[in-house]
């Protein structure tokens, strides 16, 4: 029964995190919710995704949110939405009942798995998807260089020039 | 009727979607916007592993799951550095005030 309150607690966290004021309690509130979803996972059985997740989402991207909120600035937000928000709670609810009816519940589905040599994740990743993890690897470089460059100061770099 | 815990991780699964949802309709900060994909995300991420969990193919789904993760967390970054960027030359983050394509 307390994986209920896990779920619970993750869903109110995912909610303040679009809901505080501030931006920098939204991404508290969305690295909370991120260490709970990673705790699903490890409930689930995927313990090396749990850990990646929880280090990846609750640490380096809440970093970087931090760094970019102190850059930017608390700002408040906006009061006119983009959309008015009964339509969007109407588009969200029509969206959630659509994906409700084809899952819950969960048992009566009869899944045909089609028949695979079971491998380890060492395996898969190495071995079944390189060319994945090779990609993986490639667009991790590409990011920290396109990040460089992107975040360079442009004035302070035509000062240094001149 | 008792809920199961996958029908609980279903639970899970579709609120932080429409949450996600309901954040990219609604918000109009470049900021909370990448924090709504990273909701987004964060479901599909425990919607994969709830699939291999269910079929039986953990390594594929964590593998699959690895792959999303990379993914988002380049998305995540590189939208901060644009944010950063369009602030520093618009004065704003507000996806109205940047657009340059009236209607």
């Amino acid at each position: 029964m307390w994986q209920f309150f896990v779920v619970l607690t993750a869903c109110v966290c995912g909610l303040q995190a679009i809901q505080s004021k501030k931006l920098s309690h939204s991404a508290l509130w969305l690295a909370l919710t991120s260490g709970l979803v990673s705790l699903l996972i490890y409930l689930l059985g995927a313990p090396q995704i749990a850990v990646i997740e929880l280090s990846v989402g609750a640490g380096v991207v809440t970093i970087l949110l931090v760094f970019a909120i102190n850059i930017v600035g608390d700002q408040q937000e906006a009061k006119k939405p983009l959309v008015p928000k009964a339509i969007a709670i109407l588009v969200v609810f029509g969206i959630m009942i659509l994906i409700s009816s084809t899952l819950i519940p969960i048992k009566d589905h009869s899944i045909s798995v089609p028949k695979t040599v079971s491998l380890s994740l060492s395996e898969m990743m190495w071995q079944d998807r390189f060319l994945d993890t090779l990609l993986q690897i490639i667009l991790i470089f590409t990011c920290v260089l396109g990040t460089l460059i992107l975040m360079e100061d442009r004035n302070k770099s035509k000062e240094r020039e001149k | 009727m008792s809920f199961s815990f996958l029908d609980m991780i279903v639970l899970a699964v579709l609120c932080l979607f429409g949450i996600g949802i309901y954040a990219l309709l609604t918000m109009r900060n470049l900021i909370r916007i990448i924090i709504a994909l990273q909701l987004l995300v964060k479901s599909v991420i425990l919607f994969v592993i709830l699939a291999g969990n269910i079929t039986g193919q953990m390594a594929l789904a964590q593998s699959m799951a690895a792959t999303v993760i990379v993914a988002d967390t380049i998305v995540a970054v590189l939208g901060m550095t644009l944010a950063v960027q369009i602030k520093r030359k618009t004065n704003s983050l507000d996806t109205k005030d940047i657009a340059s394509l009236r209607r």
